[in-house]
């Protein structure tokens, strides 16, 4: 499915979910591309929405031709175009990480409203440290990688103390901490650039990779103090 | 499928009207057979044989493309140079085995399969494997796979990936007499301690902080049959199946746990 596809199908979601006052966010590689972060590629389009507007959720999708099946840990909205298919994937309540079994409540977040270069339409995303929140627990190879172009983007946007309410408020403090002392450790190792590699065939600068670690030691302090 | 970005667009005519032996390698050729994790964005390898480099760096380079055997420096977030690797190490098995899409020559799904287990222990690398072999199942061609793994000495590897499946799935959706055949080419461990597959960042930070946890074995009858901790993340194996489940089904008139009967070709 070619991106500018995609990006359609969803401009036409958070324009009928605007008209119909359903409060969605759009999380995920999308989420990272609204703050002009997003380096590897990715079309998985994931929206997340409170509990009591799913149903609203759930007929809007219905109306723009979309089946919808709960699945694992989400709900599955799938739209057949021609011979492809556009697949959704929506978290109710709480972006939930199936490994580590650590959640995000989306009732601790308000939508940011960005109109982002990447995208080119006003996209509701989450506030930046809650994304940095929910790639940290999940914490896989991509979201590694998320998560070092959102420093690397927005180095002087993410605020230490900020990062620490918000994972304290959404009682993701502990492994929050503990992502970031792995992430330090593969820039301290190494790893990162085997990880980096891996997934962009790119090189990390020496000094991007200084400049991050101390943005990384920085960002764990009041985890630490 | 994702239609390839400008410059790509551009290069792949290019290479259209190329005159020297290439294939396709790398995440641009995992892509095309599983349909499946998006490939590295604005770079594409290409395996060449040796004394072609100068040839294929002076035939694809312009102000705008990297054309290196040295992977480019991410220079910021904002935008991505194209970039083509140029791998030297075609030779003419490959090349013979090579597979045509749309006028580009791709390294087949075998010889790839083959050179991600050689050539990398991260786990997404072994998912893109298990992707392929469940997307291609019945196109793969098993015993030239199982022959080159002999050769290669990947029989280990490559017979835990075709188990893990199987445990998973609880069917034999992968070829059992392969992964038998693998089995009976493969050397005993004298020892299985400290042996995990696949030794990723995770299983190695884990080793470091001795966290149990991550190195908790996920396939306990993979494990002994290979003698090996098999520590891949049943998550991501969940992940995977799910995916393949619903956003591929074009490649099957049902879903791949439903067409249960959909057994796998090969000579016994």
């Amino acid at each position: 499915m070619e991106e500018s596809r995609l990006l359609q199908e969803l401009k036409a979601i958070l324009d009928e979910s605007k008209k119909r006052g359903i409060a969605i966010f759009v999380i995920g590689a999308f989420c990272v591309k609204a703050y002009d972060s997003l380096i590897r590629e990715s079309h998985d389009l994931d929206l997340a929405v409170a509990g009591d507007s799913f149903e609203k959720l759930e007929q809007l999708l219905k109306d723009l031709g979309f089946s919808v099946h709960p699945k694992n840990i989400w709900v599955a909205a799938q739209k057949q175009i021609g011979d492809e298919q556009i697949d959704v994937h929506i978290a109710v309540d709480e972006i939930l990480d199936l490994n580590s079994q650590n959640s995000f409540p989306v009732r601790h977040e308000k939508a940011v409203l960005l109109t982002s270069n990447q995208l080119g339409f006003e996209i509701p995303a989450l506030s930046l440290h809650g994304l940095l929140i929910t790639k940290l627990i999940s914490f896989r190879e991509n979201d590694i990688i998320d998560v070092v172009s959102i420093l690397m983007a927005k180095t002087d946007e993410l605020d230490s103390q900020e990062l620490f309410r918000k994972a304290l408020e959404s009682n993701n403090h502990q492994s929050v901490k503990r992502r970031l002392n792995e992430l330090r450790e593969f820039f301290e190792s190494g790893e990162i650039d085997a990880i980096w590699y891996i997934w962009l065939r790119r090189m990390l600068p020496i000094e991007i990779k200084a400049t991050l670690l101390g943005k990384i030691n920085k960002l764990l302090k009041p985890f630490t103090d | 499928m994702i239609a390839p970005d400008q410059p790509t667009a551009q290069i792949f005519n290019r290479l259209k009207s190329s005159q020297r032996p290439y294939v396709i390698t790398g995440s641009q050729a995992s892509y095309r057979y599983h349909r499946w994790l998006s490939p590295a964005p604005k770079v594409i390898e290409l395996r060449i044989f040796p004394e072609d480099y100068e040839w294929w760096k002076s035939f694809l380079q312009n102000e705008a493309t990297h054309v290196s055997d040295t992977p480019p420096i991410l220079n910021g977030t904002k935008s991505l140079d194209t970039a083509i690797l140029l791998q030297r190490n075609l030779n003419t098995r490959i090349y013979q085995n090579k597979q045509a899409f749309a006028g580009l020559y791709y390294e087949s799904a075998e010889d790839l399969c083959l050179e991600l287990l050689q050539n990398s222990v991260a786990e997404i690398t072994a998912m893109e494997i298990l992707a392929i072999f469940l997307v291609q199942r019945q196109a793969f061609r098993w015993d030239y796979f199982y022959e080159q793994a002999t050769v290669l000495s990947m029989t280990r590897n490559a017979g835990i990936l075709l188990d893990v499946i199987n445990e998973h799935t609880q069917q034999s959706l992968m070829p059992q007499i392969i992964s038998d055949r693998l089995f009976s080419k493969t050397e005993k461990l004298t020892t299985t301690n400290g042996r995990y597959y696949p030794e990723s960042w995770r299983v190695k930070l884990a080793l470091r902080r001795q966290n149990e946890k991550d190195l908790a074995i996920t396939y306990p009858r993979t494990s002994r049959k290979w003698e090996i901790n098999v520590v891949l993340p049943r998550y991501m194996m969940e992940k995977l199946v799910l995916d393949l489940d619903y956003a591929l089904p074009h490649l099957s008139s049902t879903s791949i746990f439903e067409n249960k009967l959909a057994a796998p070709q090969f000579v016994a």
